[in-house]
């Protein structure tokens, strides 16, 4: 993650029915919103990537998820959707419990993009085709994860992709002073940051608006 | 008379000057008149199967994107930032739904529009923002896409003219749609392009350039039937277009034997499209077919395995090619696993076939240091015969004849052969449909 810029303090808000969460807003136009989930207990740690997907100019909200993630999901859209950022102009990454609640919120909501990140445990075959592109990152089990990328591949509209790190372990992503975690924490970071930046939606400036409206109807559509 | 060619109909002898293959200014003209005015293939549909999948190509030295919008449709861009130029694909594949240009930042999306452009108030209210630029046509046979950069052209169906039919005979293989496999053969030969144009359909120098991949098949088959070869006719499909059509039984000369549930499944498969086509179309789906769509497709068609193969020329002595497998996704694991081997083996970069070819076309063209000691190329072959064989030179004179045409403005007549038998003209049963 980039060193350098000012840290910003999360904030702590509710959203929709008994949902704490955490948010960094940003000023400007921002490139785009998206919703980081993390496990019970775990809301803390939230705040470094959203501190560095504020350095590519993504506003952020955080929350800790637990079984059924729908509901969850739902709450941060609606409270997204006020902010008046689009589905697609979301994108959605999920950390431990929350990485397996990415990937069912790929299945259930279309949105720009969705990555998972080191899911604790088996991870679950949603049953259904993706409806947003995923990319899952893992540690461990490399064959299965494979089988099980291939196998949501063939099964969804969209694209999809997963990568392991069967050297770095299950904690790949945090950064370490052990080699092959410092290179897989570099290098998750950055893919889930371009996966992103590839697929979630911009937000239009209001000069790009007002040119896009002088275009004919159907040119240049997103 | 041009310069370049001699269609001698008395004699008959038929003759092009070596210097098409070494001139700068022919090679400028090519580009002018031929690559800026015709119908040439980008890649095929099935090589975009996700949206937002894209794939760099160049065509007519152009690097175009060629790629699947958010919404599915087939899309073809230059790859160029319209604000400086640089190029906004650096990679040969990938899948990405906006496309950022890495020297200003500027994005775009798949289906071509500009999306952002950092610190945009910059720029004034009323700036003409650029979306990203395309070939004026753009359109697909059969999943097979062509891009034209000439806007004034043919519709493709009429530019493909009798070259539809044969495209027709590689899709109808499979009953679901034939697909290009993953990965691309992508080499250079050291020789003008129009060299491998002439080679690709060259039935006479199969024998002698590939004989130890004839040696391999015999080998592994104990015996294969020449007769099969001597079957094969030479067809003019209009426009420069031309064809190498073998008999029902061609498709057998080529490949090492199948196993014998491969061949089980080929065969239940080739029943299975006779209740659906009808003999008459399947006898000739059977049988091989060397394609060469002017100026610079190629599709070989030999059964065992189906080659595409586009040919970009780069200067008069050096051209690069791209080429894929296409095959039916249907096959099962085993027979297309006999299938890869047989297309690894003859056209692959360690194969028996195609680097005897390049060694073939290299020496060709260094040779032509010699043009003015040894200036004519012969061409002759079965120009006097009533109709005209595979291993004769009937689908390269139509090609030719095409070039000179274009090149010189010098309209030469198409030959005259007696009508094809019926074996190369069958059409599906009525009942049937292409579906496009």
């Amino acid at each position: 993650m980039e060193q350098g810029f000012p840290r910003i303090e999360p904030e702590v808000v509710q959203v929709g029915a008994g949902v704490t969460a955490t948010e960094i807003t940003l000023g400007g136009v921002p490139r785009g919103a998206i919703i980081v989930l993390c496990d019970a207990g775990r809301l803390s740690d939230a705040a470094e990537p959203m501190n560095g997907l504020a350095e590519h100019g993504y506003e952020s909200v955080a929350a800790e998820v637990s079984g059924g993630a729908g509901d969850v999901v739902g709450s941060l859209l609606a409270h997204l959707g006020a902010r008046g950022w689009e589905a697609e102009q979301v994108g959605v990454i999920g950390y431990g419990a929350g990485g397996r609640a990415a990937l069912l919120t790929a299945a259930e909501f279309t949105l720009g993009a969705a990555v998972t990140i080191a899911p604790d445990g088996p991870v679950s075959d949603p049953r259904e085709p993706l409806r947003t592109p995923w990319l899952g990152l893992f540690g461990g089990d490399a064959a299965g994860l494979r089988r099980l990328g291939e196998t949501l591949y063939e099964r969804s509209p969209v694209y999809t992709e997963v990568v392991c790190y069967p050297a770095a372990g299950s904690g790949f992503h945090r950064d370490s002073a052990e080699a092959p975690v410092h290179a897989a924490a570099f290098d998750s970071w950055q893919r889930t940051v371009e996966w992103l930046n590839l697929r979630v939606v911009p937000r239009l400036t209001p000069l790009a608006r007002a040119w896009r409206a002088r275009q004919p109807a159907g040119v240049g559509i997103p | 008379m041009s310069e370049y060619v001699i269609d001698d109909r008395e004699m008959p002898r038929f003759a092009v000057n070596r210097k098409v293959m070494v001139d700068q200014d022919v090679f400028a003209r090519e580009r002018e008149l031929i690559f800026d005015r015709s119908w040439l293939y980008i890649g095929h549909e099935t090589e975009l199967p996700k949206p937002n999948d894209f794939k760099t190509r160049t065509v007519a030295g152009r690097p175009l994107i060629f790629a699947r919008d958010a919404k599915g449709n087939i899309r073809v861009w230059v790859n160029s930032c319209p604000h400086r130029g640089a190029m906004l694909c650096r990679e040969p594949q990938g899948n990405a739904r906006f496309l950022t240009c890495f020297y200003h930042g500027w994005s775009f999306s798949t289906a071509g529009g500009l999306v952002s452009v950092p610190g945009d108030d910059a720029y004034g209210e009323k700036f003409e923002r650029p979306n990203l630029a395309a070939p004026p046509k753009v359109d697909s046979y059969r999943g097979f896409v062509f891009v034209s950069f000439d806007p004034g052209i043919v519709d493709l169906p009429t530019y493909l003219a009798g070259a539809k039919e044969y495209i027709d005979l590689v899709a109808d293989q499979s009953e679901v749609g034939m697909q290009v496999l993953e990965g691309t053969h992508d080499y250079s030969v050291k020789a003008n392009w129009k060299l491998l144009v002439e080679n690709s359909y060259d039935g006479y120098h199969a024998l002698s350039t590939h004989q130890r991949y004839f040696e391999m098949v015999v080998a592994a088959r104990g015996a294969i039937d020449p007769g099969a070869l001597g079957q094969s006719v030479g067809i003019n499909l209009g426009n420069g277009h031309a064809v190498i059509a073998g008999g029902p039984t061609s498709g057998g000369l080529f490949g090492r034997p199948l196993s014998a549930d491969g061949e089980a499944e080929r065969t239940a498969r080739f029943a299975r499209l006779r209740q659906k086509y009808g003999d008459a179309w399947v006898d000739r789906l059977a049988g091989a077919r060397n394609l060469v769509i002017f100026p610079n497709l190629v599709i070989i068609d030999l059964v065992m395995g189906a080659l595409v193969r586009k040919i970009e020329p780069v200067a008069p002595d050096y051209l690069e090619v791209s080429a894929w497998h296409i095959a039916p996704p249907e096959e099962g694991a085993e027979l297309h696993r006999q299938r890869l081997d047989n297309f690894l083996t003859f056209w692959g970069p360690g194969g028996l076939a195609s680097p005897d070819d390049v060694e073939a076309l290299e020496t060709c063209q260094r040779s032509y240091a010699a043009v003015k000691e040894l200036p004519w190329s012969d061409i002759s072959r079965g120009m006097h015969k009533p109709v005209a064989g595979g291993s004769d030179e009937m689908q390269m004179r139509t090609w030719w004849r095409r070039w000179n045409e274009i090149i010189t403005g010098e309209t030469l007549p198409p030959e005259e052969h007696e009508p094809l038998p019926e074996l190369y003209t069958g059409q599906k049963s009525p009942h049937t449909a292409t579906v496009e």
